[in-house]
């Protein structure tokens, strides 16, 4: 075994420079570079895929059946997925020929994975004049050889750590895998399986860094048990991060198992029985219950809290009373927006930042530090995590069940205003109540330690039965968001976007305090930012799609493309948000969406306000 | 009539034969022609939803599939097409090919569920009235269907006409 070490539980060997086993090991190997290996694994067991020094791809095959005649079909995979790849989660397979599943993503750290590309070949190498080169492919057929497995030219494989993307044109492109050290794909095997998996040794292209390194592989007992998980980087500075539960994810999860990851977290779909549809009315008729703890909160504290938040928070923070919330977004000098989110006022120097990213915090503190400001920024997230409770009939479910703190100087709950805020209990239970939300519904925000954050679900579902309260999936808050005019990170804005064109021009305070980080370029964007965030009534009952255009009626051009698209269920409408360029931004003007290719079916939609729901908020503010 | 399968046992109750007619339609306009045929209220279905409603002045039932896609239960023959022809809607309809086996409810309930699979975001515990299921019984494709007919509860399996005498087997074994 010149290429390949092995060691049973029993006869441990130690490789240093991999990160520890993540449970008791039933076997280890080291693919040397440039090699492969073959491996057996039984239904049941974990197969831990190691990029030992990072950049490093390792293409896998698996068989099974006692002639080894079931292997992985990545078409297969796709076709019954609807994804390029699996991962960990919901949508999570491999499968076979025959449709079964071989293998499970459990967890992965690196995210970014190829199942389009036969595993390297020598015709790869010859035509790029480069012979006799170890190829991924002839490794294969070497260790399958024993096992009676024909040799093939070309390995249709999963190409683990290999970066590549399809782009608009159809063509593949490929570059140096995003692996860092250590980075690993958990797989569960679902039957006894032949595994294959190398360590490529492509080193005519940028695939693995140009250098090819070993790959690591462990195998975990059935015993074992892992949670499923995706790793994220958010930034350099930052660890990585696999996907978490919420404190109320436990008592989701005994309603759903449609779950996603969302921002760090395994937030709900839909739920079964009730749905999209069902959920999303049981918001706008009666009320629903969801977990937002996905959000990020910064508690921003010092002398300085208030001068920082003014320079990078597009609101004027000083207008804030205690108790009182703002909904603005943070700006980078070319005024655009970093993220989106409300601040806090808590106390004398207390605020508390609540967005969408964890480098949010990075930013505050680097200002901070820039200006050599007295204040902290610390990063509470894994402190509160929060349920919004939305729906006209959120306030008559709360009233009884809170008991405000006596220093709010308020003890009916029902006298709470927009953005504004108290703590107090729930059923003996800490909470900081906001009348805040995501769905242009009158709701609340609940902010909970997570140690008490099941019971609080607990009491908020039993107290909303009385309510025919649903919980509330992400499917039907989307909707219910797009009607409100409400932004998504990523759709709607981005670090290259103002607020002008995402829509919340209003939340700029230009005319209401002093200067702040990107004032100059937005004194400027103001006047005419390249496109304005509005609604679209479509005169069609098809659904626009991110992207797609938006024309003048008969014109080839486009003046401006949506950038959200659903039926409104209360509208019973197609409608959309879209940015279109400010001379037809004017509600009541005629435009045209072009589905598909753009050419083959346009249909006319009307300019609206963004928020095409309740555009004056009397909802939100009843 | 879309099928009539023989009756059975199941787990010691009887299978019956299936006494309505379906018909499925689907389109860019489903959801709108549902609206206009049966009542507002179906917007509010999810998808593997149901409700009661009223064709030719006889009640019916009206599954939702998918977003835009619907399948109606006839008590007896009418001209399902030519109403939704009749309302110059983007839409097709065409009668239900699918074998429709029914079940006493209570044992065809507890039978599913010691039986049939299902894909983790669907569930038969629980499996309330106007809901719909898709499932697998030893491999074969099943859509189970529990809904209010004629003011009780009823529970249909619909399958491809092959899997009809596999799916009743597995059901009495």
């Amino acid at each position: 075994m010149s290429e390949l070490q092995f060691k049973s539980a029993a006869t441990a060997m130690s490789f240093d420079d991999v990160p520890p086993p993540l449970s008791h090991l039933v076997a280890e190997y080291r693919i040397e570079p440039s090699t492969a290996i073959a491996y057996p694994v039984k239904a049941g067991q974990y197969i831990q895929i190691i990029d030992v020094e990072g950049s490093q791809c390792s293409d896998f095959l698996a068989f099974a059946g006692d002639q080894y005649q079931e292997a992985l079909d990545s078409t297969v995979t796709r076709t019954l997925l609807g994804m390029a790849m699996p991962q960990a989660g919901l949508l999570s397979k491999y499968f076979s020929q025959t449709m079964q599943p071989l293998v499970e993503v459990i967890q992965d750290t690196c995210d970014r994975h190829d199942s389009f590309m036969l595993a390297c070949t020598n015709k790869y190498y010859e035509e790029a004049g480069y012979f006799d080169h170890p190829s991924c492919s002839d490794n294969f057929n070497t260790v399958l050889a024993p096992y009676g497995i024909a040799p093939r030219p070309g390995w249709p494989a999963i190409n683990f750590f290999f970066n590549t993307a399809v782009d608009d044109s159809g063509a593949i492109a490929s570059g140096e895998s995003w692996s860092r050290p250590g980075d690993y794909v958990l797989l569960k095997a679902h039957q006894d399986l032949l595994c294959a998996s190398s360590a490529c040794p492509d080193d005519i292209d940028p695939a693995n860094g140009w250098f090819p390194t070993p790959v690591h592989i462990r195998i975990y007992a059935a015993e074992a048990n892992f949670p499923k998980a995706i790793g994220r980087r958010a930034a350099r500075e930052l660890p990585l991060r696999l996907t978490q539960d919420s404190a109320f994810t436990p008592r989701v999860r005994s309603l759903t198992q449609n779950l996603v990851e969302y921002n760090g977290f395994w937030v709900p779909v839909s739920y079964p029985h009730a749905g999209d549809q069902a959920e999303y009315w049981a918001l706008r008729e009666r009320v629903a219950l969801m977990d937002l703890s996905a959000l990020r909160k910064f508690e921003v504290i010092g002398p300085d809290a208030l001068e920082l938040l003014q320079w990078t928070f597009s609101r004027n923070v000083a207008k804030l009373a205690i108790g009182q919330s703002a909904y603005g977004c943070l700006l980078n000098p070319h005024g655009g927006m970093i993220d989106d989110g409300i601040v806090f006022h808590l106390g004398e120097s207390a605020y508390r930042y609540v967005g969408n990213c964890d480098t949010d915090g990075l930013w505050l503190q680097q200002v901070a530090h820039e200006k050599d400001w007295s204040v902290s920024v610390t990063n509470s997230s894994d402190r509160w995590h929060n349920l919004a409770l939305q729906g006209p009939h959120a306030r008559d479910l709360l009233c009884p069940l809170v008991e405000i703190d006596a220093e709010w100087d308020m003890t009916d709950f029902s006298e709470l205003k927009f953005f504004r805020f108290v703590t107090g209990t729930i059923a003996g239970i800490p909470v900081l109540l906001s009348r805040t939300g995501y769905t242009g519904e009158l709701g609340y925000e609940l902010f909970v330690h997570p140690n008490r954050g099941a019971e609080l679900w607990d009491v908020l579902m039993q107290a909303g039965a009385a309510y025919d309260l649903l919980p509330l999936g992400m499917q039907g808050l989307d909707r219910a968001r797009i009607e409100a005019g409400l932004l998504a990170a990523g759709r709607e804005f981005n670090d290259l976007i103002s607020p002008y064109q995402a829509g919340i021009g209003w939340s700029v305070g230009l005319k209401t305090k002093p200067d702040f980080i990107g004032r100059a370029a937005l004194e400027k964007l103001r006047d005419r930012p390249p496109f304005v965030g509005v609604g679209l009534l479509l005169d069609s009952n098809e659904v626009a799609c991110g992207g797609q255009g938006v024309h003048p009626i008969g014109d080839r051009w486009r003046v401006g493309h949506v950038t959200s698209g659903t039926f409104s269920p209360i509208l019973n409408r197609s409608i959309a948000l879209a940015q279109v360029a400010p001379e037809y931004a004017q509600p009541g003007t005629e435009l045209e969406v072009g589905l598909m290719d753009g050419l083959k079916r346009r249909v006319r939609a009307e300019v609206g306000t963004l928020s095409l729901y309740d555009p004056t908020k009397s909802r939100v503010r009843a | 009539m879309t099928n009539t399968i023989s009756a059975s046992k199941v787990d010691g109750a009887q299978t019956n034969s299936s006494d309505y007619w379906l018909w499925d339609f689907a389109g860019v306009d489903g959801l709108q022609a549902a609206i206009a045929l049966f009542s507002p209220a179906i917007s509010h279905l999810s998808p593997f939803q149901s409700l009661t409603a009223e064709f030719g002045q006889q009640p019916c039932s009206v599954l939702r599939l998918c977003e835009n896609n619907f399948r109606v239960a006839l008590p007896e023959p009418m001209a399902f097409d030519s109403a939704i022809s009749a309302l110059e809607l983007s839409v097709w309809v065409k009668p239900c090919p699918a074998a429709t086996l029914l079940l006493p409810v209570e044992a065809g309930l507890e039978r599913l569920r010691a039986i049939a699979t299902t894909k983790p975001i669907y569930t038969l515990h629980p499996f309330p009235c106007d809901r719909a299921v898709p499932a697998r019984i030893n491999d074969l494709a099943i859509l189970a269907w529990h809904h209010s007919w004629q003011g009780q509860p009823r529970l249909t399996l619909q399958t491809a006409q092959e899997n009809v005498e596999a799916i009743q087997r597995a059901l009495t074994s």
